[in-house]
């Protein structure tokens, strides 16, 4: 059977209703993670999802909110600290004078990447960073691409507490070769680097560092290919730029 | 209290998971409980006809999202369509742990009552999803839509949908399939 003729069982499938013997076929093929039958089963089941909204709406009590979120605080108060996360070493740079404001200004007029499927495109290494990104006060930059290339983006995870960014890209290409990307600190008085990282499968990459002491407040994020040695001041083409609120 | 689903909220949905999923946020929970729980409600009360079984698996659903939120996959399905798959399995698990019990009398709304009892005017105050959902029912026969009822609500195996409903068995297997099919291609064709 091809993934065509599939098409069909795919939907019974996601309703619970396909035979015994075919549904076993078709479990074994959704294990080879083929993408088109992925696919067609989540389209199948966004459909069934939608069966649900024939019904006359019934509000449920409110009790039932207040037991939820009892029983969540509940637990969340039983939870001890998470440990302190382990940082990689950052290059400290001096401060350059460069001309950022265009940078600034760009990433000000810039629209946030929201769509649902640049979402679902952060998840997976969101998902592994889950446990770290616990701090009380987080706030999160929006790394948007200077290009026109759908996708790529990137999140930073500003941890005040700790006082270190947690940089996610996405859908980035691999730098031109010999080159590696660059994460800047953009300051008022100018670019510091933050350090470096590679991108890998999918063009997710990610890098954790401290903010330097000393660093003053930062107005914006970029990101540059630079030699794979790395650079006191960015040289080369900026890729991802955002504004820190 | 939001009691359905924001018809602009897709994205704010995504958001509020990559919070409770990033940051641990229950607040963000708390509002995607709001965004979600009449639907979720209102398809385990069609599933379990009792109140306080589906108020219980309401919270369960909810609770197993904060507890097990690393299970959610973005890019199989939304969040509303995780939710509301899960409720439904959790619905019917709660019905089937019941055994020995009667299966539940459909004296809640259910698909055919909705088809069958909407009219236009009902259908724009009902909202475009519901009425877009309505009417795809209302182009299956009868037929079809009991039988995807008993299945889809009530968990039934084609022999057990053809024993409550008194037809036969190929029949059965029949409608479910077609009425499927059916309601694939109205649904995913609408805007």
């Amino acid at each position: 059977m091809n993934c065509q003729a599939r098409r069909d069982n795919i939907l019974l499938y996601a309703a619970d209703a396909l035979e015994a013997s075919e549904r076993d076929e078709l479990r074994g093929h959704l294990a080879t993670g083929c993408p088109s039958c992925t696919g067609v089963l989540a389209e199948a089941q966004a459909i069934l999802a939608l069966l649900p909204r024939a019904l006359a709406s019934t509000a449920p009590p409110a009790s039932a909110r207040d037991r939820l979120m009892q029983r969540i605080r509940a637990e969340q108060a039983s939870i001890p600290s998470p440990t302190p996360i382990p940082v990689k070493p950052v290059r400290k740079t001096a401060a350059r004078q460069t001309p950022w404001r265009w940078v600034i200004g760009a990433s000000m007029g810039s629209a946030a990447l929201a769509a649902s499927i640049t979402l679902a495109l952060m998840w997976g290494t969101y998902r592994q960073g889950r446990d770290v990104v616990n701090s009380k006060d987080l706030r999160m930059v929006s790394l948007d691409s200077t290009t026109a290339v759908s996708g790529t983006h990137g999140r930073i995870f500003w941890d005040r507490e700790k006082n270190d960014w947690r940089l996610y890209v996405f859908d980035l290409a691999p730098p031109p070769p010999g080159r590696t990307y660059e994460l800047w600190f953009i300051t008022p008085a100018g670019a510091v680097a933050a350090g470096t990282f590679d991108v890998g499968k999918g063009g997710r990459g990610s890098l954790e560092v401290p903010l330097p002491p000393n660093l003053g407040p930062v107005a914006a994020a970029a990101i540059s290919d630079e030699p794979m040695s790395g650079s006191q001041t960015p040289t080369g083409k900026i890729w991802l730029q955002g504004k820190v609120e | 209290m939001q009691t359905g689903s924001s018809p602009d909220g897709p994205a704010d949905d995504y958001a509020l998971m990559e919070a409770v999923i990033s940051l641990r946020d229950a607040d963000a929970l708390g509002q995607l409980y709001d965004r979600h729980c009449g639907l979720v409600f209102t398809l385990c009360l069609r599933t379990l006809q009792d109140r306080a079984e589906a108020e219980d698996v309401l919270i369960e659903v909810f609770h197993e999202l904060w507890d097990r939120s690393a299970r959610y996959d973005p890019v199989r399905s939304s969040p509303q369509t995780y939710l509301v798959l899960l409720a439904r399995s959790r619905a019917i698990d709660r019905l089937r742990s019941k055994s020995g019990q009667a299966l539940p009398a459909s004296d809640h709304p259910d698909l055919e009552q909705a088809a069958n009892s909407a009219n236009p005017l009902e259908q724009v105050e009902l909202g475009e999803d519901r009425a877009r959902v309505v009417s795809a029912l209302q182009q299956l026969e009868p037929a079809q839509r009991q039988a995807i009822e008993c299945s889809f609500y009530e968990g039934l195996s084609h022999s057990r949908v053809a024993r409550k409903l008194g037809k036969p068995l190929g029949t059965v297997k029949s409608s479910i399939r077609s009425g499927l099919i059916k309601l694939r291609e109205m649904l995913r064709e609408s805007p």
